[in-house]
Parts: structure tokens; sequence; C-alpha cells
């Protein structure tokens, strides 16, 4: 039987996580000079219930740093501690914290010696009330990592100071830990003070214990009961019995090696990923990337669930109580149907049954769909550092976070937003000098806005900011190859010209642009989701980037064409442009591959008969419709026999049904009931480069 | 070995229910009605552990905690608050002044046993 627990522990998380984020923004939208209480009683309420969550989901740790925060929060919401600056970044640091113990308590991890070092001294300047506290060795503070064999439990317990004055007999506690099971234990000195300095009364014992038992963990804490502060006291399950034990447990074991000796040892152990850099096998940006891509795919594994409203789901289970109802009428209908009223009575329940299924679908549909302001909440902490960061004064507003959006989207959104907003700041914005010069105030405004248009969401990042300089973009343009000499490109072709691999205006790369993804890396997410890019950009004024994309990743915007008697779709996004051409402006190279010149370049065509084998019906005359589509740069001209129109399709997967088709995303169902072909414009540029590498 | 426990309640029954308990587990047993009473009993007394509640006329609990850990002689005596559920933070006062422990009423004989057992 599994845990009952770990059902609700996914819940706890994402509720912890939202707390987390709540107390971030209402740290940030603290106004110092006027604080109001009620954001006060949030922040220690957040905590309160972080804590007491944690506490009852096993996760002894979280609870005990939140408490830290929670003890730090009270008197300030007493009135008797005033908040300042300082203690804003202190708690805004908790909150990281927060989120970083949430996430490795999820995977079952402890938090690293690192950060639980940077706790240590977070705690101890939130304690010491403002004067900073250098960093604890880290050594000292790691969590006991070795686990050893056997069923049980590693314990570190530090006894209290007053455990003397307030009668505790710790002697009593350790028989009734080893009537529990095997136990051993290694006293740590470590802790004492010199001779001059002990008093005698202060207990300043620490033992790392480690006890073999079958028994819960519940009643190994109850022997603690008394002495347990949260802090002190660090229980963790030993490794399952049959997994091969590790060195240090050993040792341990047979070489009387004690647990505080393995730790201090372990922390003087050095990643991999350094020990590669220092060995000069490997650029440290490397390593960097390697672990972002391990991130990401542990990511990606755990984002697989989405929080629904209640309502959504109250109208759905609404929705399919009716839907039974109309099937009842239906029954009902279909026995009379011979009868006018039967007649009148099934096509009443036939309407309604129209509207139910489509309103059901819509529904379903939109239990995929979240609000945008899961991306942006993280952006007034992003802009708050940067702006810090850069001595920049920046402030960020964001309009339409309501808006919906499908969950796939709000994951692949994260990337391309953060480095948009990341450059707003970093490269739009000027200095505060410059601003002035320029007649506008110091504090540069970065808007986020979100909003629903004809089909599409429009997410715009807006900034107030020095606008592009295209004078510069076109000499890097010319430089970089980018623009074929003599041609002269529109602004706006000058525009997104930032969004090419391998253009970058700045100079060195810095830290805050330079991390993650480039602007290529935006295109492609954006083009991966069936979106596109339009910039606006005024000298002196700002830039706004507007990522346009459809509704959800279910439903495409598609032109449907005719080839021989099928019927295939083509993704709107990727289409440029079609026209009728003639046979001789089509020309002949290598043989039987054909290109069409436009404007100046040479574009294949793709004969879609030969390459789909729909040769049936096909319209033979020589005179050519062509569709030009762009996917991953690359241009293509498609010849079709005609165009049909343009219309939304709902994505059905082939995979599931029959299997993968190199050219083919996927299949949808027409109106008249004919299954279509979504065409996979890259494949097809593949597909036919691939077979023109055969025949040459 | 030294087997004489103080129980302190101003509620005659949870001292019965107490006193015959902890007798039943081989222990003697002196009662007292409040704080007061409480520290004149205990004088001159040497005693195993200190039971006690909080809330209480003219001395309570936590004011008693204070004042015994003052005394040289039970500087180190071990002493259990009986606290309600409801009253988290008693235990926190309880710990500052320096009991050992606490009870959470409601208890069962057991649970006091076991408790008693854990600290002496």
């Amino acid at each position: 039987m599994s845990d009952p627990m770990a059902q609700f522990r996914d819940a706890f998380f994402e509720e912890a996580t939202e707390l987390a984020d709540g107390m971030e923004a209402t740290l940030l939208g603290l106004d110092l000079q006027a604080v109001e209480a009620e954001d006060l009683h949030t922040l220690f309420r957040a905590a309160h219930s972080i804590k007491g969550n944690s506490a009852t989901f096993g996760f002894p740790a979280v609870a005990a740093f939140t408490h830290k925060l929670e003890s730090t929060l009270e008197p300030v919401r007493q009135g008797t501690r005033p908040m300042t600056t300082e203690l804003l970044e202190l708690l805004l640091q908790g909150v990281d914290l927060i989120r970083s113990h949430l996430h490795h308590a999820r995977r079952g991890e402890a938090l690293p010696a690192k950060e639980q070092a940077a706790q240590e001294v977070l705690i101890a300047n939130l304690e010491s009330d403002g004067a900073p506290v250098a960093a604890a060795p880290v050594a000292a503070s790691a969590p006991l990592t070795a686990t050893l064999t056997g069923k049980g439990f590693a314990i570190r317990f530090e006894a209290p100071k007053d455990a003397f004055r307030r009668g505790i007999n710790l002697e009593r506690m350790f028989r009734d830990l080893a009537k529990l099971g095997t136990l051993q234990s290694w006293p740590d000195l470590r802790t004492m003070p010199s001779l001059e300095a002990l008093d005698p009364e202060d207990c300043h014992l620490a033992w790392d214990l480690r006890l073999e038992t079958a028994r819960p963990q519940m009643d190994v804490d109850e022997v603690f009961e008394f002495v347990a502060e949260g802090e002190n006291l660090k229980i963790q399950a030993l490794a399952p019995a049959t997994s091969v034990p590790r060195l240090g447990d050993i040792l341990q074991d047979e070489a009387g090696v004690s647990p505080a000796d393995i730790r201090e040892a372990l922390a003087l152990q050095k990643p991999l990923g350094e020990i590669l850099v220092e060995m000069g096998k490997v650029k440290p940006e490397a390593v960097g990337k390697a672990l972002e891509q391990q991130q990401k795919k542990k990511n990606q594994a755990e984002a697989s669930t989405v929080r629904v409203a209640t309502e959504k789901i109250d109208r759905l289970v609404n929705l399919v109580g009716e839907l039974v109802i109309t099937q009842a009428m239906l029954a009902q209908a279909s026995q009379q149907i011979h009868t006018t009223l039967g007649e009148e009575q099934m096509s009443a329940a036939l309407l309604q049954f129209d509207r139910q299924t489509r309103e059901l679908q819509e529904r379903v549909m939109g239990i995929r769909m979240v609000p945008v302001e899961m991306v942006f909440s993280r952006f007034p902490r992003m802009v708050h550092e940067l702006g810090k960061q850069l001595g920049r004064s920046v402030e960020l507003l964001m309009e339409g976070t309501a808006t919906e959006l499908d969950k796939t989207f709000i994951e692949m959104l994260v990337d391309p937003l953060t480095h948009l907003v990341r450059n707003a700041v970093d490269h739009g914005m000027e200095g505060a000098e410059e601003r002035l010069a320029a007649g506008k105030p110091a504090t540069g405004t970065i808007l986020l806005r979100a909003a629903s248009r004809g089909g599409h969401i429009h997410i715009e990042v807006k900034d107030d900011g020095r606008g592009l300089n295209r004078d510069r973009i076109l000499q890097k343009g010319l430089d970089k190859g980018l623009i074929a000499p003599g041609t002269k490109p529109t602004e706006d072709e000058l525009n997104l010209l930032i969004f090419e691999p391998g253009f970058s205006t700045v100079e060195a790369v810095s830290d805050l642009s330079g991390r993650g993804v480039g602007m290529d890396v935006v295109r492609q997410n954006v083009r991966v989701l069936g979106g596109r890019i339009e910039v606006e950009s005024t000298p002196g004024r700002g830039t706004t980037i507007r990522l346009v994309l459809p509704l959800t990743l279910a439903i495409l915007d598609g032109l449907t064409v005719r080839v021989g008697d099928e019927t295939y779709v083509f993704p709107l996004a990727s289409v440029l442009e079609s026209f009728q051409c003639q046979p001789e402006d089509v020309r002949s190279v290598k043989g039987d591959r054909e290109v069409i010149s436009l404007r100046g370049e040479f574009i294949p065509v793709v004969r879609l008969h030969n390459l789909l084998a729909s040769a049936e019906g096909h319209d033979a005359s020589g005179r050519s419709l062509l569709v030009l589509v762009e996917s991953e740069g690359r241009r293509a001209a498609m010849a079709v026999d005609e165009l049909l129109g343009q219309q939304q399709v709902v994505i059905k997967s082939l995979e599931t049904h029959y299997k993968r088709v190199e050219g083919i995303s996927g299949a949808t169902i027409l109106g008249d009931g004919r299954v279509a072909l979504i065409l996979d414009v890259s494949g097809l540029i593949r597909l036919e480069a691939g077979a023109a590498a055969v025949e040459a | 070995m030294n087997r004489c426990i103080l129980t302190v309640d101003d509620s005659s029954t949870m001292r019965q229910m107490i006193t015959f308990t902890l007798k039943g587990g081989d222990f003697d047993v002196l009662e007292a009605g409040d704080g007061v009473e409480a520290l004149e009993v205990a004088q001159g007394k040497k005693l195993a552990l200190i039971i006690t509640d909080v809330n209480m006329p003219r001395m309570d609990g936590i004011t008693l905690v204070h004042r015994l850990r003052a005394l040289p002689e039970f500087k180190f005596t071990p002493i259990l608050v009986l606290t309600t559920e409801s009253d988290a933070s008693m235990k926190q006062k309880g710990k500052e002044a320096g009991a050992t422990g606490w009870i959470v009423k409601p208890f069962s004989p057991e649970k006091l046993m076991d408790t008693v057992n854990k600290v002496i």
C-alpha cells in the first residue's frame, strides 16, 4: 500500500509554492514609507501556513526554516520591529530559500550544503536585526549525508543549551532510543567552548546517531519531544538495505570515522563539472549549459500536473449531467419517432445535444488553460533584482494577467519572456541621466501585457527606453552576412533581424542577458508554438516586442489546399504567400530539381503530388499554384492544385492511431467528415532535400 | 532511589487521577492545590519529579516553575506542565520558564506513565 500522504503531497507543494510566490509579491509591493498592516499579516499568515503544512506532510526542515521566518515576522506585524530595506532583502532571500527547500524536498533530497550554510547565515541575520553575519563554514552545518545500511534513521541531535537547567535527562533519552533498536552514537564535541568560556550549566553536547530499527519515525520523534527545537534535530531515513553501502558508511562502521568527519570530508569534495573545468577539459559555460539542460529535464518531468479551478470542474460535471438528460430525451423521442410529437422532441433534443457537445468541447479545452499570471508573476522580482544590479530605476507594470493560455505555452514561454524582459532592462533602458536629458522620467517603465485578440493571444513586452538602433542593426546584419549586400531591408525586416541566430549587437555578452537563451531561441520557441513575433520600435521612445500566439496547441489556423484528390492543411503560421506561376517561371537545375526565382532569390519548388504520391486527379497542365512556406529559416515553394480556404482545424495525433510519418504533423477531420493531413513544413523540406541528395 | 513525585493542580479530581496512576507505578505522591501550596509542600523534600497544572489560583504553574528553578534544590529537578491542546504557546512558555516537558490534556493514565518514565 502506498503512503496515504503521498497523494496530498503534490497539492502541498503546489500550495506552498503559491504561498511563497504570494509572499514575494507582497514583499515587492511593500511601500516602506507606509507599510500596510494587512500586508504584514498576509506575510505572517503565509509563513505560518507553509510551516504548519510542511510539518504535517513530513518536511521538518522546511517547517523549521519557515518557523524562523514566522518568528521574524511576528514582531514586525506587532509593530515592535520596523520593516527596513535590509529586512526586506533578507525576507526575499528567505522566500528563495523556501522555494529551494520545497524544490529539494519534492525530490526527497536534503538541502544542499551551500544553501544550508546560506540559510544559517540568513537566520543569523534575521535574528541579529541588521548587522550582517559572516558565512559559517559549510562543514559544520552540512546535513547528515552519510546514510547507512539497514532500516532505520540517521539522527543529528544538538542538545538545547538549557537542557540541564530544564532538568532534562539526556541519558534517559538515549536509553529510550536504544530500546527502539540498535543504537550507535558519535559525540560531536566541536561545539564545546574553551574552558574559560564554559558555563557548566549550559549544555554544549551534540551527537550523530545511527538507529537501526523497524519502528516508525514517530517513535523516534517521541523520544526527542521535549528537546526538539527544529534546527537542532535532523532525522533522516537510512538507505534501504538492498543498496550498496557508501564508503563513508563502511569507514564509519569499521574504522571508527565519525559522521562529522565524513561530512567535513564530503564538503571538500568538488562537483564533477568544477574538476573538469580545472583540468581544462571543458569550459565553465559548457558545464553551466549541461546543468541547465539537466535541470530542464527534471522540471519537465515535474510539471505534468495542472491545477484547475473547482468552478471549471463543477461546470463540466453539470454539463455531463445535462448530457445524460439529453440522452434520455433522445432515447424517449426515438421510441415515438413516427409521431409528430416524437419528431419535434427529437429535433429539440438534437439541438440541445449539439449545443452541449460544443460547450463540452470548449470547456474541456478550457481545463488546459491557465492564467498568464503564472509566467508573469516571476518578473517583478527579476526586474527588481536587475534594476538593483544595474543601478537603474525600472518599474514593471502588468496588464491582462488573467488572460488564459494553454499550459504547454506557459511552460515554453518562460524562457523567451525572461530573455525579453532581461533584454529590455539591460539593453533597452537608458541610465537615469540619459533619460532625464531626453525629457523622460528617470524611472523607466516596462509593460508586460497579455490580451486575447481575434483567436490569438498577444503577449507584449513594451519598454520606454532608447528603441532599436536600426543603423547599427543594418551594419551588423551586413557584417554577419545576414543581409545580402545591395538590398534595402525595410524597418520591419531590420527589427526582426535581432531574432536571427548569430545576431547580437552587444559586444560583450553580459552576465544578465547572456544567460539562458538567445533571441533566436525566443523566435524558435514562439514558432514551435505556432506563433510569430512582431516588433515595433521608435528611436528614443521605446520598443514593443509582441508575441502572437494561437489560443491553444490543440487548434491550428490552417490553409487547406487540394493536391490531386486529397485535401491537406498547411499551418498558416508558416505560409508566407501564394501565387500563380507559368511553366516558364520554373527552371530546372541538376536534372529534375526545380527552382523559381522570386525577387532575386532562388527558391526550391516542391511538387507535393510527387512527394505525397497524390497524383490521381492532379492537374498536369503545367500551370502551377505555388504556396511559399518558411520553417526553421528555410523557404520552399510548394506546388498545389487548388487553394480551398483558411480555417481552424482541431489537431489529432497521427501517431496514436497509425504511426509517425515524415512530413506530416497530424491529421484533422474536415466539416464533411473526411480526414485531411496536416503538413509539417520543415519535415517536407527535409524530405525533399533528402530525395535530392539520393538522386544526386 | 528517590520515588517521590509532587502533583500540583487546583482540581481535586485531576489530582486524584494523577495520584492514583502514579501510586500504581510504585511512586510516593505529594499533592498541592496551587503554586503557593506547592512551594510550601516541596520545602525540604527530595523530589524526583514535579507535575503542575498551568491555570491555578494564587500562583500559576509557569510562575511556580520559575520559582522552583530559583531554588538550589530544585534547579535540575524534572518538571512537567499540564497544558491544553489549544495552547501551543504554553509549551514554549513552560520551556522558557525551565520546565522539562509537558503533557497535553486530556491524557490517559498510560500516557502519563510514559511521559513520567521519559523524564525520570
